[in-house]
């Protein structure tokens, strides 16, 4: 149904692994291309603001362009929060929640979802947990009190929990058939060395393993609290009546203290420390390199987010000229400002034939290089900023998109009118902020390296960047972490 | 603004129908159809709500007008169209665009090729000029296309042969059709991919990129008598070309069930089903859209709530019915548990599909599917970029974008029986191809 979709054909390229980011020189004839001005009219009204009894903060934007009403309720508590040794407790209990409430099983819960046409889905993330929904305007109510029944009521039933934990164990084995998800995890696990920001969400099949019943809700029992909790309405709604029925279906949740996420800062990798990762059916090898970055609230992140546009977002970017238009070693690479709430990382991403990964990491390199010297022609710097202001309101065209950046604001600690200020302030970065920010963040020489690939023709290779450390993909997901990694 | 209220109210009134029936009153947007004597057609769609605007150009071309030997040219000239004209050279299509704060991108499909541009209003001007130039003329190199090629390539490797998934609706593919172009993946077999010149290509772009091949849309801010103006002087003095030769509807019926075995290093066994089904301009593709999400969407879809939640026999379903022009195919694909048997997924899935012919779903699962199929339709339509790629589908698959105003209707009016009808006529054991993924270690696949 609908337009191809699942089976729809290659586009001209896509941005590979996670995280989102669009896929990005010369001016024509010598004349730089004139900035945009700002786009008239764009202002985001603040979204109407009530806090309940209980704690939890309603936040309702009023957008009235489609008959759909958008619900996003964050739990500031993800996988960071997550016990030691117990890695993905709190995505088995954020799956958990859609498998029944106290008065519904998971099976009615989502006729009755389902019946009008409404979505509901859940998802933990490193910082947070969301709920979200989507339902036509006329069902906002149905939204209402279903949303707040899957939070409120979960019934966590014996057999629905070992369920979803058979479920979260195939998922796991099942990923090791995806060299890009493979890729990222590595990564992740292999740059912080044992913090938790290099947890996988989903956890590894040892610690689900380890994961019963009880964690579970003594996660949800500690951590899902109103007071620690956002609730975001962006769609066609009145804000007073949205407020209304937010007070009506949530004040049952009741208020308790939640203990803080403490997390120490990741140590940065220091010379270059590879892993690479034996798939030795694989014709193509993904590849990752980075460091630690910068926590979303950083001074640092526009200078940051400029010149990484310049180095690797979009179409036109240095690696996208170099890497792919040029010498053709790609299809897609990028490199990405990956800011959490606390810590961050700064890395490319990227793939190639395996006969043509050493070449793709020198070139990509040497693009880094680049940046670092302080090579930075204004016309590029003009582009980006021009690029990444240009695109913001498309970015928050629709209701959804909005109501995750309403919610960034607050679990990232931004000012209030940060989504106002997001193009003035791309556009008032100067080049000399970003070299600064690019020869303090962007690294080089200390690097953490991750190849996913046949070892046997990509290790003596690799050995010319630095010492190698080969794992089989079987145990890379368990054990990414390099050797004597520091207990956090 | 009245126009944006008018597109609101309409859509409102088309969720009110849940349970009631169907209103008149339907989607509405005020579209502005408008053809060059060259036979270009330009739909255009003002709405203020951002201060952007999305514009598509839809060719009428995708692998199905490709031959064997050739096949990827389709997808492959779409990543040729961004790499220069006589008048701008490789790279500055994007380069321009991306200093007004725009993106661009294209996809290919079996059908058509679809290339895309947003951006802030004002950078309007500038994208007619730059779309009109690359349809006037490319400046093909063969070093343009020696790199590109490498990309595609690359592309290639990733999506197909390093992805389970891809290989398996490759050979599902290539097993249904026997004799039509469906047979062949979009992105194109490698040894094809090296054997495409640079005269294929000029030779594949005179046929195919006349302006009497092509719809342009545009929607969201701008005022659509000024963008007619631009796009009448820019693309006026592209000449039209005799229509592509047509595509001959070849395929045989199919007689018996069709299996094929994909033995490669993975962790789980996989099944998919491909069924034999009408073109999407038929009259059952209503009902067997309905089926499709009856079967597979949501989790309190047949699929999810017996095998993936009761009988824990697969981790994932997807069911798809692939809008195509020519007879299309249905899809079912389920990733097995561990400790699930490939034997025993298929004969569940077989067992779940082969019921329908004589199941009825009941008034509320009938109802829910529509409801579904309305408000994802809603939101299909939530950007400017959403609408404009509705409006296109629905030019090329039902031959007129103002099938988006009352398709609704039509799945509204899909009965119990109609679902049984199609199902028994198409959803049949004789009328499906079975391909299995058999998990192999990695020593005993084929080393490339």
């Amino acid at each position: 149904m609908s337009p191809p979709r699942g089976v729809r054909g290659p586009a001209r390229a896509l941005v590979p692994a996670a995280a989102s980011a669009l896929l990005l020189r010369a001016a024509l004839a010598g004349a730089a291309p004139a900035p945009v001005p700002p786009a008239a009219g764009f202002h985001v009204p603040a979204p109407a603001r009530t806090l309940l009894k209980n704690g939890l903060t309603v936040l309702v934007q009023e957008n009235h362009a489609i008959p759909l009403v958008q619900f996003r309720l964050m739990i500031k508590a993800g996988s960071t929060a997550d016990p030691a040794g117990k890695e993905g407790t709190a995505a088995i209990l954020s799956r958990l929640l859609k498998r029944g409430t106290k008065s519904r099983s998971g099976s009615q819960f989502f006729e009755e979802v389902e019946f009008v046409g409404g979505t509901i889905d859940t998802i933990a993330g490193p910082d947070a947990s969301f709920v979200w929904g989507e339902f036509a305007a006329r069902d906002a109510e149905v939204g209402f009190n279903l949303l707040a029944d899957l939070v409120l009521n979960p019934a966590f039933r014996p057999e629905e929990f070992d369920k979803e934990k058979r479920l979260a164990l195939a998922g796991i084995v099942d990923s090791l058939d995806d060299p890009e998800r493979v890729a990222q995890r590595a990564f992740a696990s292999w740059l912080y060395a044992g913090h938790p920001y290099g947890r996988p969400v989903e956890g590894t099949e040892r610690s689900v393993q380890a994961i019963g019943r009880d964690d579970v809700t003594a996660f949800y029992e500690t951590r899902y609290a109103p007071g620690n909790a956002v609730l975001a309405v962006v769609g066609d709604v009145s804000a007073a009546q949205a407020a209304q029925r937010a007070d009506h279906y949530f004040a049952a949740w009741k208020r308790r203290a939640v203990p803080e996420v403490r997390l120490a800062d990741p140590q940065p990798v220091h010379g270059r420390r590879i892993l690479l990762v034996d798939k030795p059916d694989a014709t193509q090898s993904q590849i990752r390199f980075g460091n630690i970055g910068i926590r979303r609230a950083d001074p640092d992140y526009f200078p940051l987010t400029v010149g990484n546009t310049v180095l690797g977002g979009g179409f036109t970017s240095w690696l996208v000229n170099e890497v792919r238009v040029k010498r053709g070693l790609t299809y897609a690479i990028s490199s990405r400002v990956e800011a959490h709430r606390t810590s961050g990382s700064f890395y490319v991403t990227t793939f190639s034939r395996n006969a043509a990964v050493l070449e793709t990491i020198r070139v990509a390199l040497d693009q880094v290089r680049r940046l670092r010297g302080g090579d930075l022609p204004g016309d590029d710097l003009d582009k980006a900023r021009s690029y990444l202001a240009g695109l913001y309101p498309l970015r928050l065209e629709s209701p959804d998109d909005l109501a995750a950046e309403i919610l960034d604001v607050d679990l990232y600690g931004l000012d209030p009118d940060s989504i106002n200020q997001y193009q003035k302030r791309v556009r008032a970065v100067q080049a000399d902020a970003v070299k600064r920010a690019a020869a303090r963040r962007v690294p080089l020489d200390d690097l953490a390296i991750v190849v996913v690939g046949p070892a046997e023709t990509l290790k003596k290779d690799l050995e010319t960047l630095g010492p190698v450390t080969v794992r089989p993909i079987q145990s890379a997901l368990e054990t990414a972490e390099p050797a004597g990694a520091p207990a956090h | 603004m009245t126009r944006l209220l008018r597109c609101t109210a309409a859509l409102a009134a088309l969720l009110a129908i849940r349970t009631a029936p169907l209103p008149a009153q339907e989607i509405r947007f005020n579209v502005i159809p408008y053809r060059l004597d060259n036979g270009l057609k330009v739909l255009a769609l003002e709405d203020h709500a951002v201060p952007a605007m999305s514009y598509y150009t839809f060719f009428r071309v995708g692998s199905r007008d490709e031959r064997p030997g050739r096949t990827g040219i389709s997808h492959l000239f779409e990543h040729m169209m961004f790499n220069g004209t006589k008048k701008y050279g490789p790279e500055i299509f994007d380069q321009m665009l991306e200093s007004k704060g725009g993106r661009s991108n294209a996809f290919t499909t079996e059908d058509l090729t679809v290339y895309y541009e947003d951006f802030p209003s004002e950078a309007l001007d500038m994208v007619v000029d730059l779309e009109a130039d690359r349809m006037a003329g490319l400046a093909i190199t063969e070093e343009s296309l020696a790199h590109e090629r490498d990309v595609v390539k690359e592309e290639r490797r990733l999506r197909a042969d390093n992805d389970l998934e891809g290989s398996l609706f490759e050979l599902l593919q290539g097993t249904a059709f026997l004799a039509h172009p469906y047979q062949w993946p979009v992105v194109g077999w490698m040894p094809d991919l090296d054997a495409i010149t640079s005269k294929d290509c000029e030779e594949y772009f005179r046929i195919h990129y006349a302006p009497n091949n092509a719809t342009i849309i545009l929607v969201g801010d701008f005022k659509p008598e000024r963008a007619i103006g631009l796009i009448s002087k820019a693309y006026g003095p592209i000449p039209a070309q005799p229509a592509p030769p047509p595509v001959v509807r070849d395929e045989p019926d199919q007689q018996g069930e069709r299996r094929a075995i994909l033995k490669r290093a993975a962790q789980l066994p996989a099944v998919a089903f491909a069924y034999h089904v009408p073109p999407t301009s038929s009259e059952e593709v209503f009902a067997l859209d309905l089926l499709q999400i009856i079967l597979g969407e949501g989790e309190s879809s047949l699929l999810n709530r017996h095998l993936v939640y009761e009988k824990e026999l697969a981790t994932r379903v997807r069911v798809e019915n692939a809008w195509r022009l020519d007879p299309s195919l249905f899809f079912i694909y389920a990733e097995a548990k561990p400790g699930t048997s490939a034997e025993a997924l298929e004969a569940a899935l077989s067992a779940e599909v082969d019921a329908l012919a004589h199941l009825d779903v009941g008034a509320v699962s009938l109802q829910k599917a529509k409801n579904i199929r309305t408000t994802s339709q809603v939101k299909a339509l939530k950007t400017n970029a959403g609408k404009a790629e509705q409006l296109g589908m629905f030019e090329a698959y039902f031959g007129g974008y103002a099938r988006l105003f009352s398709v609704l209707k039509n799945y509204q009016a899909v009965t119990g029986a109609d679902l049984q009808r199609v199902a028994a006529r198409y959803l049949t054991p004789e009328n499906r191809t079975v391909v299995t993924l058999v998990p192999a270690p990695a020593a005993e696949v084929a080393k490339p």
